[in-house]
């Protein structure tokens, strides 16, 4: 096949694959929640349930709003689908790699970081402004530890491009048991966690003031705005879960582009998210939600991990 | 350090030239001062560049998050970059002195493509918040907001150099701060001597910098501009004049043409890149038919803010065009914000003090900012009726940096008072003094 053309259709597989799972991950955590509780929990599809209610609904914007918050939600989506084109999911076949890499991907995680804050702030409420102060507050610790983490890996590759590294790393079967990968796999935890707003660092399942800081950041955002917004969160936290999958512990992963190989690593990219969510779920059950000024010394030990994780690949080289 | 005192005081025109020119004079003072003086620089002077420009970095962005003046923020800001500008150059001398110019080369793109990429966007910034500034009488965040509503021209060109200032893709802060850590890391895997240890190191404070400096933009404009004013001044608050908006939004254009034909420019810079570091082709930085932007070698790394600019917005259309076929004939309604059922009042919105107060207190050990509650009346054992809170953030570097010195002048000029007693007399004797001490040297 025409090397351009299996590209484009790489890519087309791998962007239907992030978003339209999505939305099935949280259900899956939420299940598995509700079994370790005793509860019955809600149908494993009522997220795409939800999603698809509020998308026909109207939205109401707050009469302080300025024309940003009519173009932010579709920016915020769009800037989620554009890291899914060049993030690998089932090969290491570059997909659109050209246009993007690692500091790519940060900066467009940063953007709609950025978005969905001045978007709490334009009704002009309370709990916008907390919402935002509090996630600008965490995610700046979280971010560069994101970016450090990542960082480990894109040395030891030579190359920041996201393919390339997955692909290093399936190339020495044995380089993951190195330290410095194991620090920064931990660092790199530590950052899915708080950014995709799990216990101990946020719940997704509260609106209580005292706690709350993703479901701030939207509570002044309804109908078909809101869809995108929780759909674009969804679709980040995968592609967060993807990266922690297919960079740090990158078994089954295609090379090529054969549909044999692409089946395998089709059952194990979906057998390493189903074993995320098994742990995401035992540990929200087990452990309470932390202060909120203790999560800063939280994310500073990712930091300082990621760091560490740097310098010993120095160190030990 | 003088910036932030410097800066505000200045006319918005002015600041701009200030923050967009003098640094980069400076800038233009270190590159002459690195490369064509006669003889070798001094060893190791990039590398102290290099730890220099991180920890400017970090300070700048650090007092940034904790200000709450609009021009103050933008100078702190300003020095965030410079501390940038800093990192790059010593970054490129270090890896010159190890014999790798191909990734000095990039490290030197980087300094040249994030000079203008960041004089262009804080022109921007400096021109529309001092025109709202202006317009609302205040520069005192506190006293802003609903400026997005009231004068929607100026809030979009603050809006552009506010996400440029983020360095975020497709416009004009990006390709420098990209190739600053493309050249980390390829000078990191150089294997050269110090690299090995500075790149992680100059690689996080760049990062947690970067982070913090987000915040502080999304204070400037989020506080500044959204939400409901909180000043009477702020409330009536009008649109710059026509001519005003217009040259706002030519430097808007500028900052996302930058942004976006990143890779094309490489072309402009092969002249000045080759007089300063001899067999460096600028062009080898563009890939790809001139869409991407590569470090210098194949097969690292690319980026094409233009093509992820092309898929963004392709992306957003398809969304809306989703909707639209799914919710038919309902768009979006206006409505009063909702506050529980009271009546909503500005005092009721994040200030800009408490919005980062999260932030100040992970960071007081650094800031040692200062906090003093004082109850003037007390109506009851558990509810003051007025409580007067101070906090502000005192300028350590002044303290640990200028006072020694200060202090050192004052206590010379304490002694030397002495001798000017205001006797006749005593100014002869020294008069004479001096004519033997003189007699006696030129013999």
């Amino acid at each position: 096949m025409n090397p351009m053309l299996a590209t484009v259709l790489l890519v087309l597989v791998q962007v239907a694959l992030l978003l339209l799972l999505a939305p099935l991950w949280g259900g899956i955590v939420g299940a598995i929640e509700a079994r370790l509780q005793m509860r019955r929990g809600r149908p494993l599809l009522q997220r795409y349930r939800d999603l698809a209610r509020l998308a026909r609904k109207e939205t109401v914007l707050s009469a302080d709003a300025s024309p940003l918050a009519q173009v932010a939600p579709y920016v915020v989506l769009g800037a989620a689908v554009v890291v899914c084109t060049w993030t690998p999911v089932l090969s290491t076949w570059p997909g659109f790699g050209f246009a993007g890499d690692l500091v790519m991907t940060v900066a467009l995680f940063a953007a709609m970081r950025v978005l969905l804050a001045l978007l709490a702030l334009e009704a002009g409420t309370t709990f916008g402004g907390m919402a935002a102060s509090r996630h600008l507050a965490l995610s700046a610790l979280a971010e560069p530890a994101l970016m450090m983490a990542v960082f480990t890996l894109a040395i030891a590759a030579h190359s920041t491009d996201l393919a390339r590294i997955s692909a290093a790393i399936v190339a020495q079967p044995n380089a993951w048991i190195s330290p410095s990968h194991l620090l920064a796999l931990t660092a790199m935890w530590i950052v899915v966690v708080s950014e995709t707003g799990r216990v101990p660092v946020d719940n997704p399942a509260t609106h209580l003031e005292l706690t709350m800081i993703h479901e701030g950041l939207v509570l002044d955002v309804s109908g078909h705005h809101l869809a995108l917004l929780e759909w674009a969160a969804s679709v980040r936290q995968l592609v967060l879960l993807t990266l922690v999958a297919n960079l740090f512990l990158p078994w089954g992963i295609a090379t090529g582009l054969s549909p044999g190989a692409l089946a395998i690593a089709l059952a194990a990219w979906v057998a390493k998210l189903l074993l995320f969510a098994i742990v995401v779920a035992v540990t929200e059950s087990a452990t309470a939600k932390m202060r909120l000024f203790r999560v800063p010394e939280f994310l500073g030990m990712a930091f300082l991990l990621s760091l560490i994780a740097l310098t010993s690949d120095t160190l030990l080289r | 350090v003088w910036l932030p005192a410097a800066h505000p005081e200045a006319p918005a025109p002015v600041s701009a030239m200030l923050s967009g020119v003098m640094v980069k004079a400076g800038l233009y003072g270190l590159l002459r001062f690195a490369w064509q003086m006669p003889g070798a620089p001094p060893e190791h002077w990039g590398t102290v560049l290099v730890l220099a420009g991180a920890a400017t970095a970090l300070t700048g962005a650090l007092y940034a998050t904790v200000e709450t003046d609009a021009k103050r923020l933008l100078a702190w800001s300003t020095i965030k970059h410079a501390g940038l500008f800093a990192l790059a150059t010593g970054l490129a001398a270090t890896l010159a002195a190890a014999g790798q110019p191909g990734i000095a080369g990039v490290a030197l793109a980087a300094v040249f493509y994030h000079a203008i990429g960041h004089a262009l966007a804080k022109a921007l910034g400096f021109l529309a918040v001092g025109e709202a500034a202006h317009a609302a009488g205040s520069r005192n965040l506190e006293a802003l907001g609903g400026l997005a509503l009231r004068m929607p021209r100026v809030a979009t060109a603050a809006l552009t150099a506010t996400l440029a200032l983020c360095a975020l893709p497709a416009l004009s802060c990006f390709p420098g701060e990209w190739l600053t850590f493309q050249a980390l890391i390829l000078g990191y895997s150089s294997g050269a001597g110090q690299m090995r240890l500075l790149a992680p190191f100059a690689g996080a404070g760049l990062a947690l910098a970067s982070a913090l400096a987000l915040a502080a933009m999304v204070k400037l404009y989020g506080i500044g501009f959204l939400g409901r004013p909180r000043s009477e001044a702020a409330a009536q608050a009008h649109d710059a004049t026509r001519a005003v908006t217009t040259t706002l939004f030519a430097l808007a254009a500028l900052v996302l043409a930058w942004g976006l034909a990143a890779p094309w420019l490489a072309q402009a810079l092969r002249a000045p890149l080759a007089a300063l570091l001899p067999g460096f082709d600028a062009t080898t930085l563009t890939g790809g038919a001139g869409l991407t932007l590569v470090p210098a070698r194949p097969g690292i790394a690319s980026v094409a803010p233009a093509a992820a600019a092309a898929l963004l917005v392709a992306a957003a259309l398809l969304a809306f065009a989703w909707l639209r076929a799914v919710r038919g004939a309902r768009g979006v309604r206006r409505a009063p914000s909702w506050s529980g059922g009271v009546p909503l009042e500005p005092r009721m919105e994040y200030s800009a003090l408490g919005f980062t107060k999260p932030l100040r207190l992970v960071f007081m050990p650094v800031l040692r900012a200062e906090r003093q509650v004082e109850v003037l009346e007390a109506g009851s054992p558990y509810f003051a009726k007025h409580v007067r809170y101070r906090t502000g953030v005192p300028a350590v570097y002044e303290q640990w940096l200028y006072r020694p010195f200060a202090q050192a002048v004052l206590w010379t000029s304490e002694r030397m008072r002495r001798l000017q007693a205001g006797s006749l007399h005593l100014y002869l004797a020294y008069l004479l003094a001096t004519l033997v001490a003189l007699l006696l040297w030129a013999r």
